[in-house]
């Protein structure tokens, strides 16, 4: 379709809500994009639900863990199925090992011993797709 | 937290054929337009945006968008449709727009933005035009 036709469009559209409309063109999401968002909308859940499931325990003294663990555990085997071994264990460091309980972060340590930082669910991805760029 | 908004998709007909006067006409595009304007603008000020996205011009991935500073004439425009409508349905419509109007005017804060010009459109080559 012409941009004119947008023109015409908008045209249309001012005369019949009698005020100013705009025609904008959005960039559609790459299949890349669509799967680093679910993938950071994922781990965002679950490190929330881990959350909670903490929270409950030292506020209110309810142990969610035994009910939890089913549902982790179905997820884990589904994230090593889809990610293969070598990124799940990275994703399971994110999710159980990189926070201590002082509240510090642990990092990674690649071949040649430098240290890699994972602030967030996005650098972890980017973490992956270096690894296995297939994702 | 506001629900997630789905926009529409507009599939007008004979859209590539028509100019301005024909649209004006067309009573597809008037009522989709009165339909869908309080909700995108109500769903567009509890998400706290700048536009409302009205409908998707087929799937061009184009959109009519309004700008905040004409939220409050558009849904103007609108209660006056829908008042000469004059069913028990469309006064009970308006009587929700004009509670929409009121919470935007409530809400309105002096802003540095201006009303944006007509933004520009990508020909199918890419350039703008």
């Amino acid at each position: 379709m012409k941009s004119q036709q947008f023109d015409q469009l908008k045209i249309a559209a001012d005369r019949i809500l009698k005020s100013s409309t705009v025609v904008t063109k959005r960039r559609t999401k790459s299949e890349a994009d669509k799967k680093r968002e679910l993938f950071i909308q994922t781990m965002n859940a679950i490190e929330e639900a881990i959350v909670r499931s903490n929270l409950a325990f030292s506020e209110l003294g309810i142990d969610y863990n035994t009910y939890d663990e089913k549902f982790f555990v179905a997820i884990d085997n589904l994230l090593l199925i889809h990610y293969g071994s070598q990124c799940f264990e990275l994703v399971s460091w994110y999710l159980y090992e990189r926070d201590n309980p002082d509240g510090t972060k642990n990092h990674l340590v690649d071949e040649v011993g430098n240290e890699i930082h994972i602030e967030n669910s996005n650098q972890l991805y980017d973490l992956l797709l270096k690894i296995n760029p297939k994702i | 937290m506001a629900k997630k908004s789905v926009v529409i998709r507009a599939d007008i007909k004979d859209l590539e054929l028509a100019t301005a006067d024909d649209l004006v006409k067309s009573e597809q595009l008037r009522n989709l337009i009165m339909w869908s304007v309080p909700r995108t603008i109500e769903y567009a000020h509890n998400s706290n945006k700048q536009h409302a996205t009205v409908f998707e011009i087929g799937t061009t991935g184009h959109y009519l968008e309004i700008h905040r500073s004409q939220w409050i004439p558009s849904l103007q425009t609108v209660m006056d449709f829908k008042m000469e409508q004059d069913t028990k349905d469309s006064y009970e419509e308006c009587a929700k727009i004009r509670d929409l109007i009121a919470k935007i005017r409530s809400s309105t804060k002096p802003t540095k933005d201006e009303e944006p010009t007509v933004r520009s459109t990508e020909d199918s080559s890419g350039q703008n035009t």
